[in-house]
């Protein structure tokens, strides 16, 4: 099965027909990166950078014509997106998400339960992100080389505001590594089953072959089971943010481990000013910060910084 | 001639006899399948949370012929996007069950998987304990009409066949 009818296989389980026909159909699905429905409000699809609505004919930029998801819609597509099975993905849903087959994500607002600082699950959805993955080739190449000093890996952060490729972007440095047959043992912490997702068994986004997949365990947990059973050499995580993730990832950079993770921040000011990072930079214990954008599109490279925030290549300058 | 005729009489009348037997077991049949059906659903979705769609197919060959009718058609609701799930649609062959036990059962089907793990269960639960109260019932019904009627239309085969002699 080719990607697109993969694609178009998984939404057509998922979305009501109307919206399929309209939204999925007949486009570039390479160019597909977000679906946003609100319940009452006009379906967008973001198409490479830009918006456009949805109407009965297909995409437009004419908001008149657009087709209006209703409260329905979205209760139904969370239906058909657990697999009739709320029960099953009420964890994710807890979170703020849903992660179906082929690593797409669909994230979720609506309404929290909660029971003392407990979230028990969030009811009443009103709008929903439906984000495609999409695997491209090489988007890590410019900061490979950089990543490594006589053979030793550096630990590397990469920031990016959200959307901005970080995740696309360590899939490809994990498949890099394999296809040059640098044999080191990454162990990826995949908290919501969307770096390296399983659809029939198969996994056609992350092909390493010297890569250990923990899916849907949280970073505290999946750092001490990954170092203490499958001896990595580097772990790779998206998204770090809680306190806890800073104190596995310190754990990590004591136990002789490299890591490489992902936050979120619109540039290395904003980085820097992180408060829950400031013991990550006082420690030193990421030599590498690569910052990327949605400059020229998701993944444009802005960047590379040293551990002291000292660029050693921008965009366009290279200053090793 | 005479004890052909009457050999197809008695033959005839015990095997209505079996037909209403055969209905009120099937009924009884459908209901202990579908108890059987809840108890699985609660000890997966506690345990390994699987979908009901994988629940549901790696315990299809333990249901009777007409409860297994059901649930193909309900798994058909699950697999498809578009399917909505109507009386008509779930019960389209079956005609062992009453109007309320449709709208019982289908209620049932209905509000699978809508709820979180824990919640569930308890729906489930409740589910099963008027699935129990219907089972009792039909089994009343089975020991009541069904094996009655057998023992009185044989009577009544033999009887005709007396008569003819």
């Amino acid at each position: 099965m080719s990607e697109k009818e993969n694609i178009n296989s998984i939404f057509m389980k998922i979305l009501p027909e109307k919206i399929f026909n309209a939204a999925i159909k007949n486009i570039n699905y390479k160019q597909l990166n977000e679906l946003r429905l609100r319940a009452g409000k006009p379906i967008v699809v973001i198409l490479g950078n830009q918006y456009y609505f949805v109407s009965e004919k297909g995409i437009t930029q004419n908001i008149d014509e657009s087709i209006i998801c209703t409260q329905c819609d979205i209760d139904n597509i969370i239906f058909r997106a657990s697999e009739c099975s709320i029960y099953a993905v009420n964890e994710q849903i807890k979170q703020g998400f849903i992660t179906i087959n082929s690593g797409i994500r669909i994230g979720i607002a609506g309404t929290g339960v909660c029971e003392g600082e407990q979230i028990k699950t969030i009811k009443n959805f009103t709008s929903l992100v439906i984000r495609i993955p999409h695997n491209i080739k090489n988007c890590s190449l410019l900061a490979l080389k950089y990543l490594f000093e006589k053979g030793e890996f550096k630990n590397t952060l990469i920031v990016s505001p959200p959307g901005s490729g970080k995740t696309t972007f360590i899939r490809d440095f994990i498949n890099q590594l394999s296809e040059r047959n640098i044999s080191l043992n990454i162990l990826l912490l995949d908290e919501r089953g969307e770096i390296s997702p399983f659809c029939d068994g198969e996994n056609n986004l992350v092909v390493s072959n010297f890569c250990d997949v923990l899916s849907f365990i949280n970073k505290p947990q999946g750092f001490l089971i990954g170092i203490r059973s499958l001896s990595p050499s580097i772990i790779v995580c998206d998204e770090i943010g809680a306190n806890d993730d800073i104190l596995a990832i310190e754990y990590a950079g004591y136990c002789g481990v490299g890591v490489m993770a992902t936050a979120h921040a619109g540039s290395i000011n904003e980085l820097k000013n992180k408060p829950n990072f400031k013991s990550l930079f006082d420690k030193k214990l990421f030599k590498r910060f690569i910052v990327l954008s949605s400059r020229l599109g998701p993944g444009t490279f802005e960047g590379i910084y040293d551990e002291n925030f000292v660029p050693i290549k921008l965009a366009d300058i290279d200053y090793s | 001639m005479k004890i052909i005729l009457i050999l197809i009489v008695v033959i005839s009348m015990t095997y209505i006899g079996f037909g209403i037997l055969q209905y009120y077991i099937k009924r009884k049949k459908i209901f202990e399948d579908i108890i059987l059906l809840c108890e699985k659903l609660c000890v997966e979705i506690s345990f390994s949370k699987n979908t009901l769609s994988s629940i549901i197919s790696s315990n299809v060959n333990l249901f009777s012929k007409d409860f297994k009718n059901i649930i193909s058609t309900y798994l058909n609701y699950l697999k498809n996007n578009n399917e909505v799930l109507t009386k008509d649609f779930l019960f389209k062959k079956n005609t062992l069950l009453n109007d309320d036990e449709k709208e019982l059962i289908l209620n049932f089907f209905y509000n699978l998987g809508r709820l979180d793990a824990s919640n569930q269960i308890s729906q489930i639960n409740d589910y099963k304990n008027k699935f129990i109260e219907l089972k009792q019932k039909t089994n009343e019904e089975n020991s009541k009409f069904g094996s009655l009627s057998l023992k009185l239309l044989i009577l009544m085969g033999l009887l005709i066949g007396i008569i003819l002699i």
